[in-house]
């Protein structure tokens, strides 16, 4: 049978192109169809009609379809893979999560919706397309004039008529953005409303909100556009379908921008579930991007790590490497630039310069002086900065009166001019030799009636630290109490460290004796490999408190800080320690820049390791900085530490650990700032003499 | 991404969507099933958003979806090896020039239009068209659903398409 005739017999033609479309035609009729669309104009407009009213017609079906429907997989069954998805998705995230799997199918739907014209062009265009095109003219020359975009043998053309200098092409680059932008802004309100939805919400349960910019309850079936951001708060739960045959289910806690690139959906942080089925889903995190095409994942996206679970197909990570089912990929931060580190410290210091000293009443500490001097003084601020001379006169004049204030006076003179203010920093050494407990811990500490109470010297001259010029020998002049704590331990090892470079000659058996104190009060083995250290020695009360039977993170830190102090003031290399090298085996294997690993057993057995995490982090810097490592295990400390306090900075510029970790315990910014500017600045000096006569300046 | 690129990357997006019948039917003509139809569209849009940076608007755009279209769906047969399913390329680059003709945009008020129009069928073709395109049936089964042979349904088919389009065109679908 031949194929109808287009013009005489319309409607028999239209029929043959639609079986044509549906393979029902005869491999016969097939050809004979082709011929006849071989043969006429009239032909192939015809078949053109058939399959646009036929792909009309489903379109329009598929649009007035009811109510949200999941989108359809492409396999119908449930292989193993997916239960197991399944279940490790019920272990991790709560029953909750199996609300989750698709039950049902839907016909597909289209992706994305139209629901304003294109713009107009007009002149504001033409002039925008001229200004970008020299823009980008600009970019090539000054690529050009950059040298190491230059080839050698590159030769301008002799008839180029000469070019403008690079500070020129800068000025001009400049003017012409400033104009553009406001052109682009012109452009874009007259092109009212945006274009394209991205993405289409499926179902939500629970508070969940888009920010489109204002914040407004989200809604089955409602449609996304570039930009706009679903925010699950609380037990919320979404499921937000982002192409066709892909979804992502965002558990509470979840930021998700969809469309913030086209393809893409960039989640700050959260977890989630995303399972596509031959389409590109493509997730961006602070850390990583993943990408699957066929496949299921869970992704857990932390202030410090993105944490992907490949439970079906292959995922690539990070743009370059494959994770099969059942795999599983840790991406850490990427390390924060210098200059916004930089950024970071000028608005922490900014706010620590206004900031009021708080007292520790219960613990007699009167003000945080100290603490707040040192801080600004390793983050650069100078002494003729009126807060920091107002600070230091404040801690000059004060008595000696706790173990935390005098060490870290000591600090900070020993910083400031430790040749000038030596016989103060003496005095200080002399507060801590006095007040060393009897098994070599320290407590808060009293004051001392063996101070000598010199006046401070002549400013040194010039920059940099001053040559000590001469020792002064400390002794022991009375007993402290039977024992202590680590905490104020640490500290005592900090300031008598600085004691030691500003040439205060320490007695030899105190050294001893706390090195003596750390290394017996080690726990361990860890199951995890290592020892740590907890408050104490985990027998009995200290402080108050029976909280000494953990070994949490930032007591280890601490802890193994203040024994490579003591290897270091008594000659004995900490690398043959091995009381550090298990301290710091155990902070490889229990590294977290996120929680002070260990801290809430420590505290009341179930508590989550949130408490002191600031505190925790500048442990960990000066581990890093005396033993001259830059990774403990295969992490990155600092750069990782780095993104977490920067991703973690408030608006004011300030720091504040919520929640606190110790019930009841109130928000204390102004030491989280300090240990967040510490530990950003590197403040802590790597160990070397000082002191001796010939050492370095 | 730059504010700019933003901008005409909607555009672009933009005039592919208001075609998305009328390159999905082409893509089907080529692929001939309707769901490698849609996989293909979608490898469109991403190939578009994609290259949104070297595309500037106008009216070269629906040649260009074509070819991507066309690039996508041989790819895809390829990868299927089921390259024997579709045409010719001569055939292809001369159902292009009339697949050009019908690149109008603007589908989603003529797809208001074909609501309206349908509404005025009979509830016969309103039946037949449910069963084709909302029950997505086979035309083996369309036909044996309402007793015809399968060419004759797709005749009945082709009647209401036609029906449709006068229907269109004469714009009485329009609302008062």
């Amino acid at each position: 049978m031949s194929a109808p005739d287009p013009v005489r017999d319309p409607d028999a033609f239209h029929a043959w192109a639609l079986l044509f479309l549906d393979r029902a035609l005869s491999r016969e009729e097939e050809r004979e169809f082709q011929a006849a669309l071989a043969a006429s104009d009239d032909a192939r407009r015809a078949f053109a009609q058939a399959a646009q009213a036929d792909s009309e017609l489903v379109e329009l079906c598929r649009a007035d379809a009811e109510a949200p429907r999941l989108p359809r997989l492409r396999s119908g069954r449930r292989p193993m893979t997916q239960l197991l998805w399944a279940a490790a998705a019920l272990v991790l995230v709560g029953a909750g999560s199996i609300l989750l799997w698709p039950r049902r199918e839907a016909p597909p739907r289209p992706v994305v919706a139209v629901p304003a014209p294109p713009a107009v062009p007009d002149a504001d265009e033409a002039e925008r397309r001229d200004m970008q095109q020299r823009l980008a003219e600009i970019e090539k020359e000054r690529r050009r004039q950059t040298p190491e975009f230059r080839k050698p043998e590159e030769k301008r053309p002799v008839e180029q008529p000469p070019h403008k200098t690079a500070e020129e092409l800068v000025e001009e680059q400049k003017k012409i953005e400033a104009v553009l932008t406001e052109k682009e802004t012109r452009i874009r309100e007259k092109a009212g409303a945006t274009v394209a939805a991205v993405a289409q919400i499926e179902s939500v349960s629970g508070a969940v909100f888009v920010l489109s910019p204002d914040k407004a309850p989200a809604r089955g079936g409602q449609l996304l556009i570039a930009g706009n951001v679903v925010v699950t708060e609380g037990d919320g739960r979404c499921v937000v379908s982002p192409a066709l045959r892909a979804r992502i289910e965002l558990f509470g806690g979840v930021k998700a921008t969809f469309g913030a690139s086209p393809g893409r959906v960039v989640v700050q942080q959260g977890k989630l579930i995303g399972q596509t089925s031959k389409r590109a889903l493509e997730i961006e995190t602070p850390h990583t991007r993943f990408e699957t095409v066929d496949g299921a994942l869970f992704a857990s996206v932390r202030p410090a790590w993105t944490h992907v679970e490949v439970h079906q197909g292959k995922v690539r990570v990070g743009g370059r490497r494959d994770v099969a089912a059942g795999q599983l990929a840790l991406e850490p931060p990427r390390a924060p630039s210098q200059a916004e580190i930089d950024e970071a410290i000028r608005r922490g210091v900014e706010w620590l310069k206004k900031a009021p000293s708080p007292a520790y009443d219960q613990f007699g500490i009167k003000n945080c002086d100290e603490f707040i001097l040192f801080a600004l003084v390793r983050a650069g601020v100078p002494a003729s900065d009126p807060r920091v001379a107002e600070l230091l006169k404040n801690v000059l004049a004060a008595p000696l009166e706790k173990t935390y204030n005098v060490a870290l006076q000591a600090m900070c003179l020993e910083e400031l001019d430790r040749v000038r203010y030596q016989p103060r920093v003496a005095d200080c050494a002399q507060f801590l030799v006095d007040n060393q407990c009897k098994n070599g811990q320290w407590t808060y500490g009293e004051p001392t009636p063996f101070l000598r109470n010199a006046p401070p010297g002549p400013p040194s001259p010039g920059p940099g630290k001053p040559k000590v010029r001469k020792l002064i020998q400390i002794r022991r002049m009375r007993e402290g109490p039977a024992q202590g704590d680590n905490s104020n331990a640490q500290y005592a090892a900090l300031g008598l460290r600085a004691c030691y470079d500003a040439g205060i000659a320490l007695p030899t058996e105190t050294l001893a004796l706390a090195r003596k104190w750390w290394i017996a009060c080690q726990f361990g083995p860890d199951p995890k490999g290592g020892r740590g250290w907890c408050y104490h020695d985990g027998k009995g009360k200290v402080n108050g408190c029976e909280c000494c039977r953990y070994v949490y993170s930032s007591m280890t830190a601490g802890a193994l800080g203040s024994l490579v102090i003591y290897d270091h003031m008594l000659r004995v290399d900490w690398r043959r320690d091995g009381s550090a090298q298990a301290g710091l085996e155990w902070m490889a294997n229990r590294f977290s820049v996120v929680h002070n690993v260990g801290w809430g057993k420590q505290i009341e057995g179930d508590l989550e390791d949130e408490g002191a995490r600031f505190y925790n982090l500048y442990a960990m810097e000066r581990v890093g900085m005396f033993t001259g490592l830059e990774k403990f295990g295969r992490h990155a400390w600092y750069a990782e530490g780095a993104a977490v306090i920067l991703e973690r900075q408030l608006p004011d510029g300030s720091w504040s650990d919520f929640p606190r970790g110790v019930p009841n315990e109130p928000p204390a910014p102004v030491e989280d700032t300090c240990f967040a500017l510490l530990f950003l600045g590197r403040a802590t000096r790597p160990l070397q003499d000082l002191a001796t006569p010939g050492s370095p300046k | 991404m730059s504010f700019r690129n933003d901008e005409i990357g909607e555009r672009v997006l933009g005039q592919l969507l208001s075609r998305r019948g009328w390159l999905l039917a082409y893509i089907r003509a080529i692929v001939r099933d309707f769901d490698l139809a849609e996989d293909v569209f979608q490898e469109v849009c991403l190939t578009v958003v994609r290259k949104r940076d070297q595309i500037t608007p106008g009216g070269a755009l629906p040649g260009y979806f074509l070819k991507v279209a066309r690039h996508a769906a041989l790819a895809l047969l390829e990868r299927k090896e089921r390259q024997a399913a579709t045409l010719p390329g001569e055939l292809l680059d001369a159902l292009d020039v009339a697949w050009s003709d019908g690149a109008k945009g603007g589908e989603s008020a003529k797809l208001n239009l074909l609501r309206r129009c349908i509404d005025r069928l009979s509830e016969g073709a309103r039946r037949l068209l449910r069963l084709r395109y909302e029950d997505l049936m086979s035309g083996k089964r369309l036909a044996d659903e309402i007793a015809l042979t399968t060419k004759s349904a797709y005749v009945a088919l082709s009647r209401i398409h036609r029906a449709l389009r006068e229907c269109v065109a004469r714009g009485e679908g329009a609302a008062p």
